[in-house]
């Protein structure tokens, strides 16, 4: 490190790494974590250790307890552009994780990295035959560029052998040999008992320090659409750090050098779709409904993690267990737009209890987009508001099981929010 | 080493504003030329300024650090360039006492602003110069125009229009 303190506070360098044993120091294979382009000033950290009194009766009067040291923990916290990959995963080529993949993959479980193909004849708008259909699968994204060349992300309803079928319908028909892009999707599984590692380093030689069992506390999506980059506020805790110098991969903490963030591709946020559209129906449109003119836009993701105590854990714990507070859907949400119509809009979605999907697009370049889905998503309430001196309506959602999916046999069928890099 | 691809660019907005260039949203290439530089005196930008292919200049005004730039240790930066186009419409004497022909002119020079910020804020239409190669630049947003009448009355006067665009680009810095 070039010399001691005082060094600059937003030098520095974050990566993560899954755990192949919880709480378990990995950094002897440091080669092996990802580097993560946070966002500059917006990484802090805490390295907790516990004190306790332990009160016992003292003889001077102005006399205090030593304290006993207890258990560490931590937590860590910081932004980073809610990316793209930067590939497009075509004809037969892969998906590939993200630096955000990795975290979103540790956050909720599921990751499904497919490959793309091109298309056969006698496609229409919602369905077709792929040349290989192996590298989709339902409940994951397809992608294709229209005649405009506009790429479109639309969710995958179906696949049979090589024959594609989508929820909501492209604006035309692939043609013979056109590329179609599969996606690196991300969705809550059942049960996931991922934890996550982090190496945190400063300049200074000793501001270095390993985060062991991992897990989300919170992650929040920052959705300007006003040009800024997206973001995606993130909150780990964890129940044990150590100083890097005690850790297994001290001896390659040398001085802090530029990384290579891989598949890292960030984009803006002004340019893409909103689509909400009634289960079942495949109907798309590029001005009317299901395209939604937003103004502002939110999705409010809930994967509570509950620590699983055991003496024999690390710090007491033996695992980190996803858990559920009655009443709380995983995602909610916010969409507020323009008001148009009364009896064709979210106040009726609301009325009639539709199950809608909200299918989000940010991103018009293929490898270079991502989407948001909520599969089967509820409104209510609607409100009629002032957006900016423009008349509008903000329409709350809660966000169920996928109710448009037949034959769910997997997590991520049935899953109730995907994120899909395409 | 990986700066900010400037030059490249440079090239893609003119192609976008002078040659039609963009799958989407294209500007006319009858529309805009070029040929718009600092030393030209006021009456060789007037004259040029008749022509139905107007005259127009973009320049890179400003480059800032980003609000939401990333830590320097990778190799991957995001950058902000402030970007300007100028436009020049001419107003004849006989023009100028004209109610039609000045709101005429008005009307196309805010025009301007619509066709150019369609162009600019599609972001297919900035990924690759036309020969193919990569620009790094993620967007564009239009941050608004400025218009403003310079002459001298009694002589042709000039509608110069200044078309401000931020720009979020990203540089890819070294590692090695």
């Amino acid at each position: 490190m070039p010399g001691s303190g005082p060094t600059l506070q937003n030098v520095a360098l974050m990566q993560a790494f899954t755990e192949s044993t919880f709480g378990t120091d990995a950094t002897g294979s440091l080669g092996s974590f990802t580097s993560i382009p946070f966002q500059e000033g917006t990484g802090t950290f805490t390295l907790d250790r516990e004190q306790h009194n332990p009160l016992h009766a003292l003889q001077y009067e102005h006399d205090y307890q030593e304290e006993i040291l207890g258990k560490k923990s931590a937590t860590l916290s910081f932004k980073i552009p809610f990316m793209a990959t930067g590939t497009a995963a075509g004809s037969a080529t892969a998906a590939v994780q993200s630096p955000l993949g990795l975290l979103f993959k540790l956050a909720l479980g599921g990751e499904t990295l497919g490959t793309g193909s091109t298309a056969a004849s006698g496609w229409t708008a919602v369905t077709g035959d792929a040349a290989s259909g192996s590298g989709f699968a339902k409940g994951t994204a397809l992608g294709w560029v229209n005649a405009s060349s506009e790429y479109e992300m639309r969710p995958l309803k179906n696949v049979s052998s090589d024959t594609l079928t989508l929820k909501l319908a492209f604006s035309g028909s692939p043609s013979n040999g056109n590329v179609l892009y599969s996606s690196a999707s991300y969705y809550p599984i059942a049960d996931n008992d991922s934890s996550i590692q982090f190496v945190v380093r400063g300049l200074e030689s000793q501001d270095e320090f390993v985060l062991l069992g991992g897990q989300l506390d919170s992650m929040t999506f920052e959705l300007p659409l006003d040009g800024k980059i997206p973001m995606v506020s993130f909150k780990w805790k964890f129940v044990h750090w150590i100083p890097g110098a005690d850790s297994a991969g001290s001896a390659s903490l040398t001085d802090l050098t530029p990384v290579t963030y891989s598949n890292f591709d960030p984009i803006v946020g002004h340019a893409g779709r909103l689509l909400v559209q009634t289960n079942g129906t495949t109907t798309y449109s590029g001005t009317a409904r299901p395209t939604v003119h937003a103004s502002a836009l939110s999705f409010e993701p809930s994967f509570p993690y509950v620590p699983v105590t055991s003496p024999s854990g690390v710090n007491g714990v033996l695992r980190w267990r996803m858990t559920r507070n009655p009443g709380t859907p995983r995602i909610a949400g916010s969409i507020t737009t323009y008001f148009e119509s009364y009896t064709s809009s979210f106040f009726s979605d609301r009325d009639d209890k539709l199950d809608r999907l909200i299918w989000y697009q940010n991103g018009l370049t293929a490898g270079s987009s991502w989407a948001i889905e909520v599969p089967t998503a509820q409104f209510g309430p609607v409100q009629r508001v002032d957006a900016g001196n423009i008349a509008s309506v903000q329409a709350m959602f809660k966000g169920r099981r996928d109710g448009d999916i037949t034959s769910a046999s997997a997590d991520r069928d049935r899953a109730p929010f995907r994120i899909h890099k395409g | 080493m990986g700066h900010t691809k400037t030059a490249e660019i440079k090239t893609r907005l003119r192609e976008l504003l002078e040659d039609g260039a963009g799958a989407f949203r294209a500007i006319n290439a009858s529309r805009f030329a070029g040929g718009l530089h600092e030393g030209q005196s006021e009456a060789h930008q007037t004259r040029l300024g008749i022509l139905a292919q107007l005259p127009c200049e973009t320049r890179i005004s400003k480059s800032l650090p980003h609000p939401q730039r990333l830590v320097i240790t990778g190799n991957v930066q995001i950058e902000m360039l402030e970007i300007t186009v100028l436009v020049v419409r001419t107003v004849a004497i006989a023009g100028q006492v004209d109610d039609d022909v000045r709101d005429a002119i008005d009307a196309l020079a805010a025009e301007d602003a619509n066709v150019i910020c369609q162009a600019f804020e599609w972001p297919p239409n900035l990924v690759t110069t036309t020969a193919g190669a990569a620009t790094d630049l993620k967007g564009m947003i239009f941050q608004g125009s400025d218009h403003r009448l310079i002459g001298t009355a009694g002589k042709a006067m000039r509608l110069e229009t200044i078309h401000r665009f931020e720009a979020t680009a990203v540089s890819r810095p070294a590692t090695t």
